[in-house]
C-alpha cells in the first residue's frame, strides 16, 4: 500500500455523465494534475455544490484515470450524490486529490488478481484491473449485489456474479462466489484478493481469506469531513500486528488496508 | 523575522502577539499545519491555532465522530491529539518553519494539567501564544466545567498568568447562560484576549434506526449554521470587556469575516470551512487586506466594533 504525496485542489470541468444503472452514473472530469498522479485505490473529494448546503465535500474512488481525465462511478444515496449525478456536463467543480493510499504495486509475487466487490464497491476496480493488465497479471472480477439490478460491471472484463436473490449468477454472497471459484483460480498460479464494498462484506471476505491463507487487501469506507487529514473525523479501528487494536485516520492511512488487520 | 513580509497594518492583540493579518485558522481544523501547507500559502494568513494539546496522547472518541447537519456539522472528536511530548518533538519543528504566528491550543483534565503543559511549552522557542480551551463540549467531565463557571475560569487564568509571560487567549464556550460574566472573569484574572465561540452543543438523529448519528450521542455544532449565534456572543463580549476579542463561528467568506470585525472582533478564526475549501484563509486574508488598503477605507482600528445600533 502506497501513500500519495502530491495533492491538488483542481477546478475540474465535467466532460461527460452517463447513466449505467437506474441510480448510478459514471461522471468524467477533466483534471490533468489529479489524473496524472492517481493510482488505483486513491480517491478524490468533490465539492458537489458551491453553496454551504450540502456543506462538506463527498469522497469517491477513482474509477479510471487517463488522458488528463478521471472517471467516478457515483451511486445516488442522498442529497450530495443526487446533486452530483444531476450536474450537467460543462459545469466546473472543485476536486481535491488524489487522496489516500493505493492498492499494492501490481508487480507483487502473485499471478492472478481476484477483484472482489459488492454494490458500488466496484468503483475502484476498473482502474485496478487496468494496472494489473499493464503489469502482465491476470484479473478476475467477482461482483456481488442484492439483485441483478445492483450489479455494476462498467468496463470490467472477466466478470462473475453473485446475487442474494439468485437473479443473476451464483445465489449467495460474493464470498460464497469466491469460495466456489477459488480452487480453480488458484490452480493456475498464486492469487491475491483485492476487495471493496460494504463493511460487513469486507469483514466476511477478510475472515475467509485469513482462514484460507489468501493474501488480501481491502478498501474501507468511513464518513469523511475533509479527506486529507485535518478533521480527525474518519477514524477507524484496525488490528495491531503486535496485538490489540489501534485507531487510524482512514483518509491518510487508508482507504486500503491489509485484510489481516480488519477487526 | 515573522510579520515583516507584508505592508498590511499588523494587528496587535497585546503581550507580543502581533498578527500580520486578522485571519487565523481555528483549533481542531488545521491539525498541526502540515497537510494544509501543501494546499495553501500559510504565510499569507495571520496565524494558525493547533489542535488541542493535552498532557497525555489521546485517541479520542470511538467512531462515528462527525455528521453533517444543515449548513454545518456536529463533531465528537474528543480531543484526539499526540500529547505534549510528541507535539514538541514531532510537530513544533515544522510549525516553526511557517512564516506565520503559532498559537497552541491547550486542553486539560485539571488545573495542574494546564499548568504542566504551559510550563513545558514555555521552554520551547518560536510559539507566539496559548489559546486556553476551557470550553470543549466533547469530553465528559473535563474542561467544560471550568468554562461554564466564572469562578473556575478566574482560578485557572490566575494560575496560568502567574507562570507564563506568553500571550494568553482564553477560548469561550457559547453553552452558558451569561458568556460576558465568564469573559469578565477571564479578563480580571489576566487574560490578554478572548476567542469565541467554540462549538454549540448539538445532536443529529436517524429516526428510522432510532439512533443518534454520533456514538457520543451529542457533539459540537460548527459551520455556517452557527454564525448568527457567534455574532451575538461576540457583540455581547465586545461590549463587556476591554481586551481584544477574536471572533469565530461559521465564517465562510470575506463578507462573513467583515461581519465579525464590524461587530467588535479584532481578529477572526476560520474553522470548519478549511475542510471544504483548504485555501479559504488565504483568500479571505487577501480580500481583507485589499479592503483596508483601498484609498478612503477605514483603518482596521476604526472599523472594529463600528456597528451602528439603535
Ligand atoms: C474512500 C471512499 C470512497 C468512496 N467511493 C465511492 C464511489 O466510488 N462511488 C460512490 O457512489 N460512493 C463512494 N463513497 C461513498 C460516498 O462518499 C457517499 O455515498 C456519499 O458521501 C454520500 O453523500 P450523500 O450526500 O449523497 O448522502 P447523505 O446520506 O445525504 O450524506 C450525509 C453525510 O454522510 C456521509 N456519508 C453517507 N454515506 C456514506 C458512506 N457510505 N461513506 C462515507 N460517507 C458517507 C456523506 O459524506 C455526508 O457527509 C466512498 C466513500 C469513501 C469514504
Ligand atoms: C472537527 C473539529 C474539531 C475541533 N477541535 C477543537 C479543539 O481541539 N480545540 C478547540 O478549542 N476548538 C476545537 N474546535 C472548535 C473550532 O476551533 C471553532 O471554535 C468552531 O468550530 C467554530 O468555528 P467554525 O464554525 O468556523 O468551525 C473544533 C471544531 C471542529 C469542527
Ligand atoms: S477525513 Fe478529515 S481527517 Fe480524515
Amino acid at each position: 500500500m502506497h501513500e500519495t504525496c502530491t495533492i491538488a485542489d483542481s477546478r475540474a470541468t465535467i466532460t461527460a455523465s452517463r447513466r449505467i444503472s437506474p441510480d448510478t452514473s459514471v461522471i468524467t472530469l477533466a483534471c490533468p494534475e489529479i489524473a496524472g498522479a492517481a493510482r488505483p485505490g486513491n480517491f478524490v473529494n468533490v465539492r458537489v455544490s458551491s453553496s454551504t448546503q450540502p456543506l462538506l465535500r463527498r469522497p469517491f474512488s477513482i474509477h479510471n484515470a487517463e488522458n488528463g481525465q478521471i472517471e467516478l462511478m457515483v451511486k445516488e444515496i442522498g442529497c450530495g450524490t443526487e446533486l452530483f449525478c444531476r450536474t450537467e456536463p460543462g459545469t466546473e467543480l472543485m476536486v481535491l486529490g488524489p487522496l489516500g493510499n493505493s492498492f499494492s504495486e501490481p508487480s507483487g509475487t502473485f499471478s492472478t488478481a481476484v477483484l472482489v466487490s459488492g454494490g458500488i464497491g466496484t468503483a475502484p476496480m476498473r482502474f485496478l484491473e487496468k494496472a494489473m493488465t499493464a503489469a502482465g497479471k491476470k484479473s478476475i472480477n467477482l461482483i456481488g449485489g442484492r439483485s441483478q439490478k445492483e450489479l455494476l460491471s462498467d468496463n470490467l472484463s472477466n466478470c462473475r456474479f453473485s446475487t442474494d436473490d439468485g437473479s443473476c449468477g451464483v445465489k449467495g454472497t460474493v464470498v460464497d462466489l469466491l469460495d466456489a471459484e477459488i480452487s480453480a483460480i488458484a490452480a493456475e498460479g498464486r492469487v491475491k484478493i483485492f476487495g471493496c464494498g460494504p463493511t460487513p462484506m469486507l469483514k466476511a471476505l477478510a475472515s475467509y481469506c485469513r482462514q484460507h491463507s489468501l493474501a488480501c487487501e481491502v478498501s474501507l469506507e468511513s464518513v469523511m469531513g475533509c479527506g486529507f487529514g485535518i478533521c480527525y473525523g474518519c477514524s477507524v479501528e484496525i488490528a495491531n500486528p503486535e496485538g490489540g487494536t489501534r485507531t487510524i485516520l482512514l483518509c491518510r492511512e487508508g482507504p486500503v488496508i491489509d485484510g489481516a488487520l480488519m477487526v | 523575522m515573522k510579520n515583516s513580509s507584508t505592508q498590511a497594518p499588523a494587528i496587535n492583540l497585546g503581550r507580543g502577539l502581533t498578527l500580520k493579518s486578522p485571519v487565523l485558522l481555528a483549533s481542531g481544523t488545521v491539525s498541526y499545519g502540515e497537510e494544509l501547507s501543501r494546499l495553501t500559502d500559510l504565510s499569507a494568513i495571520g496565524g494558525l491555532v493547533t489542535k488541542a494539546i493535552s498532557l497525555e496522547p489521546r485517541t479520542g472518541n470511538p467512531p462515528r465522530r462527525i455528521a453533517e447537519t444543515p449548513c454545518g456539522m456536529v463533531n465528537a472528536i474528543g480531543l484526539a491529539n499526540v500529547g505534549i511530548e510528541r507535539f514538541i518533538a514531532d510537530k513544533v519543528p515544522f510549525l516553526r518553519t511557517l512564516d506565520t504566528s503559532i498559537i497552541v491550543n491547550i486542553a486539560g483534565r485539571s488545573i495542574d494539567d494546564y499548568l504542566e503543559v504551559v510550563s513545558r511549552l514555555d521552554a520551547v522557542p518560536g510559539l507566539d501564544a496559548y489559546e486556553i480551551n476551557l470550553s470543549c463540549p466533547n469530553v465528559k467531565g473535563e474542561c467544560m466545567i471550568m468554562g461554564v463557571s466564572p469562578d473556575a475560569t478566574r482560578e485557572i487564568v490566575t494560575e496560568l498568568r502567574a507562570i507564563t509571560s506568553r500571550h494568553l487567549m482564553i477560548k469561550l464556550t457559547p453553552n452558558v447562560t451569561s458568556i460576558s460574566s465568564i469573559a469578565l472573569a477571564a479578563e480580571a484574572a489576566g487574560a490578554d484576549s478572548l476567542s469565541l465561540i467554540n462549538t454549540v452543543v448539538g445532536m443529529a438523529v436517524d429516526w428510522k434506526k432510532r439512533r443518534p448519528l454520533l456514538t457520543n450521542v451529542t457533539g459540537g455544532l460548527s459551520g455556517p449554521a452557527i454564525k448568527p449565534i457567534a455574532l451575538a456572543k461576540v457583540w455581547e463580549v465586545y461590549n463587556a470587556v476591554s481586551i481584544p476579542v477574536v471572533g469565530m463561528g461559521g465564517i465562510a467568506s470575506f463578507d462573513d469575516a467583515m461581519e465579525f470585525l464590524v461587530t467588535g472582533a479584532s481578529a477572526i478564526q476560520i474553522g470548519t470551512m478549511n475542510f471544504v475549501q483548504p485555501d479559504i484563509g488565504e483568500k479571505v486574508a487577501a480580500a481583507i487586506e485589499k479592503f483596508f488598503s483601498t484609498p478612503g477605507a477605514p483603518t482596521p482600528q476604526e472599523f472594529k466594533g463600528s456597528l451602528v445600533t439603535g
